[in-house]
């Protein structure tokens, strides 16, 4: 998928203006990084591909091979092939894991997934992901850590199949160990699916060590200031974002 | 488990009847398009759970519950309403009060609980969900007396709106009693947004996603064992599937 975002101008509903003229191209196969100090809107990018109503595009397009997605609702785009792992995930009481993911499934593939072949499936991917078995049938995240969260996002994301993966702080919330098995998992599927892109919003540089990143951008005030290759973010890991963008208290929100 | 089926063509039961369980029990009562009065008394030390599944019924309850009694209510109402009045009469009786309803016709509901003595408890969770602009109003009083000391009781009142409408919760908590634990909530609205964009960010169509959180809603208010789940399920499938 070719994945593209030109001169994008977001305010919130408030008018606050929040992106200033973003622009990204990422091609398809190719793994980004955006880092940026807190409040420069890296969140509230990742909100706006995947098309949230908390925010007002008043400029700009995103595409997907060269076609807006700008007109489609937040479904259209997640079976266009948009994945966002949610920084913070939320629990939905009542709607359990593999209810909530074989309508997902079934809603992609525009026809009901049997009960037998979709159970196959999560049992695979959680075993993979080496979680248990019971959280198939509980409530979407409840009563789930931190980690486990972040697990179950990335169990739907291989049950779902996206050719264009958003990662929002998928380091926050996780151990040592945790991290390296989703980070198997997220690289064991770009094996399987080489075409599949990423972009990876992140403050630290710990996830960069499994998931090497193709480019680097920081971003401050909304926008993207400085692009460079994996050692623009040893460098910030080293030396702060101080040291290649001047950094401010007015920073818009995320 | 008992059964009792209940419709306005055939009718076992007097327009007033009293129900009293001296031993432990499960019952499921299905009722159909009836106007109903129920007297029930659940003895000493008797443990009850009563399951509703009830459609266009207008349905009264008053309920008597013994000491070191248990009793617990989950009730699905498709249209009509719903009353019911409940007095903890003996010391520890415990009380969970299940009650999910949906209508696409105006529902006026109250649920009364009433601690007369000490040590006893009352769980009240009431989900409503209003279809077009129906008005819901959810009437919900909890009443503890003066000599009824370390009651517990707790309130949790939600409607969900399918536009708005003038759906209304009272949620009222009388206490007069220093050492008691209650506590009240009441919500009025629409889905959460944050739950659907959730949903619909893996794909789901808005429909699907309301659905999905309009079944966890009402059924999930409920404590069901699975087989009575998916009865509780198909019923209200087949009235949405007409209705919404």
């Amino acid at each position: 998928m070719n994945f593209s975002i030109e001169n994008l101008n977001v305010n919130s509903k408030d008018q606050k203006e929040i992106l200033k003229d973003f622009s990204l191209t990422v091609k398809p196969g190719e793994v980004h990084v955006i880092m940026g100090p807190n409040g420069t809107g890296k969140s509230t990018l990742s909100k706006v591909i995947m098309g949230s109503n908390d925010y007002i595009v008043h400029h700009g397009d995103i595409k997907i091979n060269q076609e807006s997605i700008l007109s489609l609702d937040t479904c259209e785009r997640s079976r266009k092939g948009i994945f966002l792992a949610m920084q913070s995930p939320i629990s939905i009481e009542g709607v359990t894991n593999s209810e909530f993911l074989r309508t997902a499934l079934s809603s992609k593939q525009g026809s009901n997934v049997g009960i037998y072949p979709f159970i196959q499936m999560m049992e695979t991917a959680m075993k993979d992901l080496k979680m248990d078995d019971s959280m198939m049938h509980r409530s979407i995240n409840q009563d789930f850590s931190g980690g486990e969260r972040k697990k179950n996002e990335i169990l739907q994301m291989k049950i779902l199949k996206p050719n264009f993966i958003i990662l929002d702080e998928l380091d926050s919330g996780l151990d040592v160990d945790s991290l390296k098995i989703v980070c198997d998992n997220i690289q064991q599927y770009l094996k399987e699916n080489p075409t599949t892109s990423v972009l990876i919003i992140t403050h630290y540089t710990r996830i960069l060590d499994y998931l090497h990143p193709d480019f680097v951008h920081i971003m401050e005030k909304g926008k993207i200031v400085k692009t460079g290759d994996f050692t623009l973010a040893k460098q910030i890991e080293k030396n702060g974002f101080s040291c290649v963008i001047e950094v401010s208290e007015d920073n818009v929100n995320e | 488990m008992n059964k009792i089926l209940m419709n306005n063509e055939k009718n076992l039961f007097s327009e007033q009847e009293k129900i009293e369980f001296s031993k432990n029990d499960t019952l499921l009562m299905e009722m159909d398009h009836i106007q109903k009065q129920f007297f029930l008394v659940v003895l000493d030390n008797v443990c009850v759970t009563l399951n509703f599944l009830a459609y266009d019924v207008d349905f009264s309850f008053h309920i008597k519950l013994g000491k070191n009694s248990h009793l617990t209510i989950n009730a699905l109402f498709i249209e009509g309403s719903f009353h019911i009045d409940t007095s903890l009469e003996g010391e520890s009786a415990n009380f969970s009060c299940n009650y999910s309803m949906i209508a696409g016709k105006d529902s006026h509901n109250t649920i009364e609980v009433y601690h007369h003595q000490s040590n006893t408890i009352s769980h009240l969770r009431n989900h409503g969900f209003s279809i077009n602009k129906s008005a819901i109003v959810l009437d919900v009083s909890s009443t503890i007396f003066k000599d009824a000391s370390k009651c517990i009781s707790h309130q949790d009142n939600q409607i969900i709106e399918q536009q708005n409408s003038l759906s209304q919760i009272n949620p009222n908590l009388y206490i007069d009693n220093y050492d008691v634990d209650a506590s009240h909530s009441a919500y009025v609205g629409e889905f959460k947004e944050n739950e659907l964009f959730y949903l619909m960010s893996r794909g789901i169509s808005m429909k699907d996603a309301k659905y999905l959180l309009l079944k966890a809603f009402l059924l999930g208010n409920l404590s069901l064992e699975t087989d009575m789940k998916e009865k509780y399920e198909k019923k209200l499938t087949d009235f949405l599937s007409k209705e919404v």
